[in-house]
Order: C-alpha cells, then sequence, then structure tokens
C-alpha cells in the first residue's frame, strides 16, 4: 500500500490538524499568523500536486486514478481554498470567533473535495464528498450569533444529508446491479446489465445520483436551500460553496455520470440539457428580485450551475473542456466578487444592494473590481466569464445542441438586468451621509489582485488554461 | 413452510412493526427506544443470512452508540408535551404537507421501487456463505478500500471539531 | 428434537446458573465486607455463616408489594428489568468455560459479548425514564455517561489482546494463550486499563456515582422494589461475574491449569477477580463525576490507544 500518491491530500489534512495544535499554543494576539501557515500549507499541497504523475495510472488498489483531470481538479479547490483563506483571516477575526477551526475546516472541506474528485471508485467518491460537505455544513453554520448563519448551516445541513442518502440510496441501486464499486467496472457491467434486463433498476439509480448531486450543486429544482445558505454564511464560505463544493459536485458528475453510467442511457444528454435550461432560467429570473447581494449571486450561481451543465449535457470532450475552463473562470470572478463583499461587510456595510449607494466615489478601486467581475459574471468581452461562455456555446454548437447554445445566450441577456442594477447603484446612485472610507489588509488585498488578474487574464489570454482544460478532459474514459 | 422462513418473517414483522412506530410514536423516548428495536430486528436479520460479524457490529455500533448519543440527546435536550390533541389520521390525512402529499409521494416511491425491483432479475451472489466473515470485512476494508477508511477517520475527526465548534460555551475557553 | 431439547436444557442451565451466581454473590458481598470492616457479616438466619440469609431475603422480595409509581411510563417500567436481565443472561453464550464446554462458539464472540453488553444502557434509560421520577432520571444519566465512557477503553483494551491472538473467537483467544502465556504478562496495560473500565462499567465503587445513595437516593431503581428490584440485583451480579469471567478469558489463561478439569479453574479464576472487585468496592471511597469522566476519557482512553500501538509495533517487528 503506497500512500505516496495522495501527498497533496495527506498534506492538506495534516496542515489542519496542525491548526487545531497551534490554536493551543499561539497567543490570541499572534493568530494571524494561522492564516499563513494555511496558506503554506495549500501551496504545498498544490506543488505535492504538480509532482504526482498524470499518465492515468491508478493507484491505492484502483481507489483514485492519477489524470490530467485529477490534476485540474485538485489544483481549482486549492486555488479555491487560498483565496478563502486569504479573506477569511480579517473576516472571522473580526466577527470574534476562532480563526485555527475555522480555516482547519476549510482544510478539511477542501481535501475531502480533493479525495472526491482524483477517485476512481465510487466508495472513495462518496467518503471524499461528505467529509467535504460535514465540513461545509459547520462551516456555513460558523458565526453562531447570528441567527441567519444557524439558518444556512442548518438548512443546508438538512437538504444536504438528504441529497447524500439519495445520492448513496443510488449507488446503492448500482451496486445492487453491478456487484462492482470502481468506476470503469460499474459503465462495463452496465453493458451487460443492459443485455441481461437489469438497466430498470440501473436507471433508477442513476436518476437518484443525479438528483443527489443536483442537490449538491443546487441544480433547480434541488436549488431552494442556496439562498439561505449563501446569504446567512459567512461571506467567506459562500464563495467556498460556490466554488469548491459545487466544483465537487460537477467533478462527482463527469467521473459518475458522464464516465461510470454513461453507457446506460444515450439520451441522457438531452435530460441533462433540460436539467441545465432550466436551472439557468430559474436562477437568472429569481435574481431579478433580490436586494442582498450574496442572495443575488446565490441565484447568479444556480444560473451559472446551469451553463455549466449544458457543458456536460454536450459530454463531447470539446464540452467538458469547456465546464473545466469555465469552473476555473468562475473560480476567479466569484471568489472575486464575494471577496469584495467581505472587504465591505468587515468595514461595517451591510449586504442589501442599496448599500452599495456611492460605493464608486466612496472606494473607486473596489467599485471598479467588482464592477469587472459582475462584467465577467455577465459576459462582457475581454473578462473570462465571456470566454467561457464562449466555449460552452462553441461546444454545444459542435456537438449538435445548438437549442443549449440558445438557452445560454438568452439568458444572459436576462442576467444583464441584475449585474447592472449592482453597477448603477454603485456608481450612479448618490453617496450616503455617514459613509465611511474602506480600508484594506494585506491578505484582502492579496485575494483582490489574485482574483482580478485571474478574471483579466483568462479573458484576454485564455490559452494556456484552454489548453490544460482540454488536455485534461481528454482521457477521462 | 421450513423454521428459518418462519423465523425470518417474525424478525421481519417485529422490524417492520418497530420501523413503523419509530415515525408513529407520539413520545420521542418511545421513537428512540423503537429505533433501538429496528436496529436490533436488522441485526438478527444479518444472524441468519450468516454475516455475524456485521450482525454483532450492528449491535454494537447502532444499537450501542448510536442509541446512546440519541438517549443522551433526548436526556439533556428540554421536554414540552406535544399536548394530548393527537388527531386521528383520517383528520391529519387533510393537511397537505403533514399528510396526503407525503403519503401519496412515499407510496408512489415505494410502488416505483418494488416495481423495478420485481421487473429485474438480479445477478446472483458468486460468494458462498463466508465460513469466516470477519475475515472478508476485514480484508477489503484495510487493503482495497484503505484509503477511504483514511478518508472516514479524517471526516470523523472534523465532525468532531465541528461539533465542538457550534456547541462549546463562550466562557469555556 | 434433540437439538431443541439440548437448546432447552442449555437455557435452563445458563438461568439456574445466573440465579445461584446472584445467591452466593450477595451473600460473599456481604461477608467480605463484614470481615473487610472488622465485622463477621449475617450469622444469625441459618447454615454455616449465615448462608440462609439470601434465602431469607427471596422471600422477603417475594413476598412485597407489587406496585407501580403514579405518573410511570408503565410499559417502559415494566421492560426495564427485563431488558437489563436479558443481556445479563445472553452473554453466557459465548464464554469458554472449559476446553470443550462452550454453549456457542461464536467467531466473533468478542464483538458479540461488547455488542449485547452495551443493551444495559437501553434497561438503565427505560428504568430512569420510566419511573417518572428526577432522581431515577439523574442516576440514569449518570450511569448512562458512564457506561458510555468506560466501554470505549473496556473495548479498546481487549483489541490488544485479540491482535496476539489473531482471533475474535473466545475459545481461540483462550487457546492462544498455550503459545504466549497469559496475555496477562504482555498485555499487562490492557489488563490494568479492562480491569478498571470493567468496575465503572458495573457502576460499583468507587465510581458507584449512578447510585450514589447521599446524593440519587438509589439512582436509576430509586422506584423499584420486590422482584423488579430482585432482577436489577440479579443482572448486576451476573454482569459482575460475566465481565469477570471475560478478564479471565482474555487476561488469565481461561480454563488453563494444573490437576484440577478446566472449567473449575475458569470458575475459581472468576470468582478470584470478582473478589478483588469486592475489596476494592470495600476499601476506595467514591470518586467525584468530573474525576471519574478525567480518568476515563484523558487517562483510560490514551492510554489503552497507547497499548494497541504498541502491540502493533510488537506484532510488526516480531
Amino acid at each position: 500500500m503506497n500512500f505516496g500518491t495522495v501527498w497533496p491530500e495527506i498534506i492538506l489534512a495534516a496542515v489542519g490538524m496542525a491548526l487545531i495544535l497551534l490554536d493551543v499554543i499561539v497567543p490570541k494576539q499572534r493568530q494571524r499568523a494561522l492564516g499563513l501557515v494555511a496558506v503554506l500549507g495549500m501551496v504545498g499541497s498544490g506543488v505535492a500536486a504538480a509532482f504526482e504523475p498524470r499518465n492515468g495510472a491508478l493507484a491505492l488498489g484502483g481507489m483514485i486514478i492519477l489524470d490530467p483531470l485529477s490534476l485540474f481538479f485538485r489544483l481549482l479547490f486549492l486555488a479555491g481554498a487560498l483565496l478563502v483563506t486569504l479573506f477569511s483571516v480579517d473576516y472571522i477575526r473580526g466577527k470574534g470567533r476562532d480563526l485555527a477551526e475555522f480555516l482547519a475546516l476549510v482544510c478539511f472541506a477542501t481535501t475531502g473535495a480533493m479525495i472526491l474528485a482524483i477517485s476512481w471508485n465510487v466508495v472513495s467518491l462518496f467518503v471524499g464528498l461528505e467529509l467535504l460537505s460535514i465540513s461545509a455544513y459547520v462551516l456555513a453554520g460558523f458565526l453562531r450569533d447570528e441567527p441567519k448563519s444557524n439558518e444556512a448551516g442548518l438548512k443546508y445541513f438538512l437538504n444536504g444529508a438528504l441529497a447524500s442518502s439519495v445520492l448513496l440510496f443510488g449507488l446503492s441501486l448500482v451496486y445492487g446491479v453491478t456487484g462492482q464499486t470502481g468506476i470503469p467496472e460499474i459503465a462495463k457491467a452496465l453493458v451487460t446489465a443492459q443485455t441481461q434486463g437489469y438497466s430498470t433498476v440501473a436507471l433508477m439509480g442513476l436518476g437518484m445520483v443525479l438528483v443527489g448531486l443536483g442537490f449538491k450543486i443546487a441544480a433547480v429544482p434541488f436549488h431552494l436551500w442556496a439562498p439561505d445558505a449563501y446569504e446567512g454564511s459567512p461571506t467567506p464560505i459562500a464563495g467556498f460553496l460556490s466554488v469548491v463544493a459545487e466544483g465537487a459536485g460537477i467533478a462527482a458528475i463527469i467521473r459518475l455520470v458522464s464516465v461510470a453510467m454513461g453507457p446506460l442511457e444515450g439520451s441522457w444528454g438531452v435530460w441533462l440539457g433540460a436539467l441545465s435550461i432550466l436551472t439557468m432560467t430559474v436562477g437568472n429570473v429569481t435574481a431579478l428580485w433580490q436586494k442582498n447581494i450574496k442572495r443575488m449571486l446565490a441565484y447568479s450561481s444556480v444560473a451559472q450551475v446551469g451553463y455549466i451543465l449544458a457543458g456536460l449535457a454536450v459530454g463531447t470532450t470539446a464540452g467538458i473542456g469547456a465546464v473545466l475552463f469555465y469552473l476555473a473562470a468562475y473560480l476567479f470572478m466569484t471568489m472575486g466578487a464575494f471577496t469584495v463583499i467581505a472587504s465591505l461587510s468587515s468595514a461595517g456595510q451591510g449586504n442589501e444592494i442599496s448599500d452599495y449607494a456611492g460605493l464608486g466615489v466612496r472606494s473607486p478601486i473596489l467599485a471598479v473590481l467588482l464592477t469587472i467581475f459582475m462584467a465577467s459574471l455577465l459576459g462582457i468581452p475581454a473578462t473570462a466569464g465571456f470566454m467561457g461562455k464562449l466555449s460552452l456555446i462553441g461546444a454545444a454548437v459542435h456537438g449538435g445542441m445548438a437549442w443549449l447554445a440558445v438557452g445560454i445566450a438568452v439568458n444572459s441577456a436576462i442576467s444583464v438586468a441584475y449585474y447592472w442594477l449592482v453597477a448603477r447603484t454603485m456608481w450612479l446612485d448618490p453617496v450616503p451621509e455617514k459613509a465611511e472610507p474602506i480600508r484594506r489588509s494585506a491578505e484582502l488585498g492579496a485575494a483582490l489582485v489574485v482574483t482580478t488578474v485571474g478574471t483579466l487574464f483568462l479573458g484576454i489570454l485564455p490559452q494556456v488554461v484552454f489548453f490544460f482544460a482540454n488536455w485534461a478532459s481528454v482521457g477521462i474514459r | 413452510m421450513t423454521s428459518t422462513l418462519v423465523i425470518f418473517i417474525v424478525l421481519s414483522l417485529l422490524t417492520l412493526y418497530a420501523a413503523y412506530r419509530v415515525a408513529t410514536a407520539h413520545l420521542i423516548t418511545h421513537a428512540a427506544l423503537f429505533l433501538a428495536g429496528t436496529f436490533a430486528g436488522v441485526a438478527a436479520l444479518f444472524f441468519m443470512l450468516q454475516a455475524d460479524f456485521l450482525a454483532a457490529v450492528q449491535l454494537l455500533l447502532y444499537a450501542g452508540a448510536v442509541m446512546a448519543v440519541v438517549v443522551f440527546a433526548i436526556m439533556l435536550s428540554q421536554m414540552r408535551e406535544a399536548g394530548d390533541h393527537v388527531p386521528r389520521w383520517v383528520d391529519a390525512l387533510r393537511s397537505p404537507f403533514f399528510g396526503f402529499l407525503p403519503l401519496i409521494s412515499s407510496v408512489a416511491l415505494f410502488v416505483i421501487l418494488l416495481i423495478s425491483y420485481l421487473d429485474t432479475p438480479w445477478p446472483s451472489s458468486a460468494t458462498a456463505a463466508a465460513v469466516n466473515s470477519t475475515r472478508y470485512v476485514a480484508v477489503p476494508l484495510f487493503q482495497s478500500y484503505a484509503l477511504p477508511f483514511e478518508v472516514a477517520s479524517v471526516l470523523l475527526l472534523a465532525a468532531l471539531i465541528g461539533a465542538i465548534v457550534l456547541t462549546r460555551r463562550e466562557d469555556d475557553r | 428434537m434433540n437439538i431443541l431439547l439440548a437448546a432447552i436444557l442449555k437455557v435452563i442451565g445458563v438461568l439456574m446458573f445466573v440465579g445461584l451466581n446472584a445467591y452466593i454473590l450477595i451473600w460473599g458481598e456481604r461477608k467480605v465486607s463484614g470481615h473487610i470492616q472488622r465485622r463477621i457479616g449475617p450469622i444469625r438466619v441459618g447454615g454455616p455463616s449465615g448462608i440462609m440469609q439470601s434465602a431469607a431475603d427471596i422471600l422477603k422480595l417475594m413476598s412485597k408489594e407489587d406496585f407501580v409509581p403514579s405518573g410511570a411510563d408503565w410499559w417502559l417500567w415494566v421492560l426495564a428489568p427485563v431488558v437489563s436481565v436479558a443481556p445479563a443472561v445472553l452473554v453466557y453464550l459465548v464464554l469458554p468455560i472449559g476446553r470443550t464446554l462452550v454453549l456457542r462458539n461464536l467467531n466473533v464472540g468478542l464483538v458479540f459479548f461488547s455488542s449485547v453488553s452495551s443493551f444495559t444502557l437501553l434497561g438503565i434509560f427505560m428504568a430512569g425514564w420510566g419511573s417518572n421520577n428526577k432522581y431515577s432520571l439523574l442516576g440514569a444519566m449518570r450511569a448512562g455517561a458512564q457506561l458510555f465512557s468506560y466501554e470505549i477503553p473496556l473495548i479498546l483494551s481487549t483489541i490488544g489482546v485479540v491482535m496476539l491472538a489473531g482471533s475474535l473467537t473466545l475459545q481461540r483467544i483462550v487457546a492462544a494463550q498455550t503459545h504466549y502465556g497469559w496475555f496477562i504478562f504482555p498485555q499487562i496495560v490492557g489488563f490494568i486499563v479492562f480491569f478498571v473500565a470493567s468496575v465503572a462499567e458495573l457502576n460499583r465503587t468507587p465510581f458507584d456515582l449512578a447510585e450514589a445513595e447521599s446524593e440519587l437516593v438509589a439512582g436509576y431503581f430509586t422506584e423499584y422494589s420486590g422482584m423488579r428490584w430482585a432482577m436489577f440485583a440479579i443482572a448486576e451480579y451476573s454482569n459482575l461475574f460475566t465481565l469477570s469471567a471475560l478478564g479471565v478469558t482474555l487476561f488469565l489463561g481461561g480454563w488453563h491449569g494444573p490437576l484440577l478439569p478446566g472449567w473449575v479453574w475458569f470458575v475459581l479464576k472468576s470468582y478470584f477477580l470478582v473478589f478483588v472487585g469486592i475489596w476494592i468496592r470495600w476499601t476506595l471511597p467514591r470518586v467525584r463525576i468530573d474525576q471519574l469522566m478525567d480518568l476515563g476519557w484523558k487517562f483510560l482512553f490514551p492510554v489503552s490507544v497507547l497499548n494497541l500501538l504498541g502491540t502493533g509495533l510488537y506484532l510488526m517487528v516480531r
């Protein structure tokens, strides 16, 4: 048994445990340094991930696969966790909560997400998903003095637990039919099962897996927990949920649905496409009515999941590549938007959209950055979001599902309205009385620089990441 | 009808009845005890399948450890009487979200599952009854499934930390 | 039919032993405690050394009025003694009394033992809750916390033995002790943890907080009297014997011993451990609840984990 193939996960989990110990040793005033420890751990984990083989080798008794996709998701989740760490140091300390436990849970959750993404067996996949989810439930309810945060934690927990059990039920049905837990073995066994007439139960299993994962990624109609969870969670965790937790759900869909159960039903792409259109439309239309910026971003992220599902529905290599590219773009723009929100709420500002009145005068830099992120979420050229949508639309057209491309275009048009509302409030509404200037800490500054550069870089020079994403999507089966 | 079948039917009926009463008992204490009965019944069924290690662990972990947690949760929480008014089930059915909608959806799920189970010619298990069932559980658990096993221990640690974070009294620090 | 007959005979045998054991132990406890306190204990009722005292007690208990406290949860209240006795009787199923003398040589004997004894908590909870009495409930809560806290080191301390013997079958564990010698020598840490934890599991002094008379009257069985109370007492003494017998099986060589037949050695060694338990009970004062929890979680638990680690390392380098 050679655990050397999971060094990135081992390092990250060990850093999580070390943080708990350091919490006792490091005096209260110096706990800021714990953020540095976590960041170093994540960077170390990323370096370890870069050195792992990526030739599609199986390891640990076939539990995990080391292919480019594993590398992509490992780096994606680590980048997300890194940004969350950077902008949660001030936020959590400002709320008077314990930083070490928060960062430790972020490390554990990210470990879970990484285990999930590299799994080549449904058992380790499910365990990874549960590690991610259980840590995330706690993180959502972390501000336990705030009723909203309690509500967020509880709703996320109840929905997530239901989703996990549905997913597990589905997996057990698939196991019952195939007798296998390995993903390629399931794919193979399902082909024979189809000829022998076991496919009714297998189809139900597939349906339940999809429903369970649909809950996890907040696809419509399983999205109802998302706005409450995003609104009440600590802002960094709202970013974490939308990037890492949903990214992990997408990874699970790629591994489980596209690879393991792909051969079962030729037409599931159409069903996934319908789910995609439904998700983006409901997300965008509901976002129009939101008054709270975190709720708005929650519905916006539901819509983004819809776009991502479109790429999965196409299912071609180009489609998966577009999904991966979009996830990378989404990481930077969503994290960036949440970072701006977190800096503002650390400075004592509320989360209602009306609180953003006159931000362009009070803090021009933050206002410009938030505008860039909104533009990217909307899909304005020269931003990451534009390239992401372009590649999704391209994949949909080439994959013979042009109706999906139309859906994405129409939905982008709808989403102009609510992103514009924020921009207009920031730039055109008058400055309220007794508005305070906003200061930023070094960590927040770093997070803002990284997200802005990432958003613009992916928009202007997307080739590198495009190449990576396409490389990762080639060998998934 | 063999004696094994008779025992199986009796055990299943007891287990099902206990499971039914978990959902319908008016006192949460009774529900908890019926839950213990359900666990024990499932363990007995495992015994009948000659999965004796699984049965013993089911008893130890569910009827023992999980029930201890449930019992403590009950004893530590403030109890309030639910009131003497217990609606008759005919009346309860009128309420949409607590009555007929859940009933319809669960019956529908049951019927769908039943139909598809009956429709499927299940592949028969190749392995004969294990002589040493402990070995059959242990070898995969610690060899091919070692990674999920270790991840599960991180998961338990995360859950432990999470429980403390969410419930610790501030003045304890 | 023969199987059925044998089964019935076995059940009757176990039940008779459980009753006889409680009879002897109650008398023995009185005599030992008397001598420890420089008294002579019961002598008057009859027979040598007052051996008929327990018989008189049984008559008294049987003739008591059977009543149910008002406001009691009838089903729970009535079932609680039964649920307490059942696991105490069931564990005899796997005890290896002699070389070939075991009721059922289950291949997961040790796990069966622990899992069946974990049901005791339910009986305690039912009694505490069903009595509708605050002392009962508090006693049940303490007993539950104690059972739960000490079950973990108890089980962990037995795993060291399992690792050495390479089996969960109690009969095989005893057989393995011909190669290794008694496991108390390589597993002395495990034995100490096991013994302390089993005294705590049995709710006996110095860990008898669940029925601390000065605070809680009689803990979870405050409201019980007559034969219902007697069932709790029988279960308690039966558990005292079976846990001691488990200790003998795991650490003291089970039925191994010179000259005498195996089952005699087994019973003698078990009663020796029981005697040590009684001796401790009448020697040490009661601990406080926080000391109890500290001992369990901060000492026994880490020590038993370290013991496991050491055993594992030994098996690796061997």
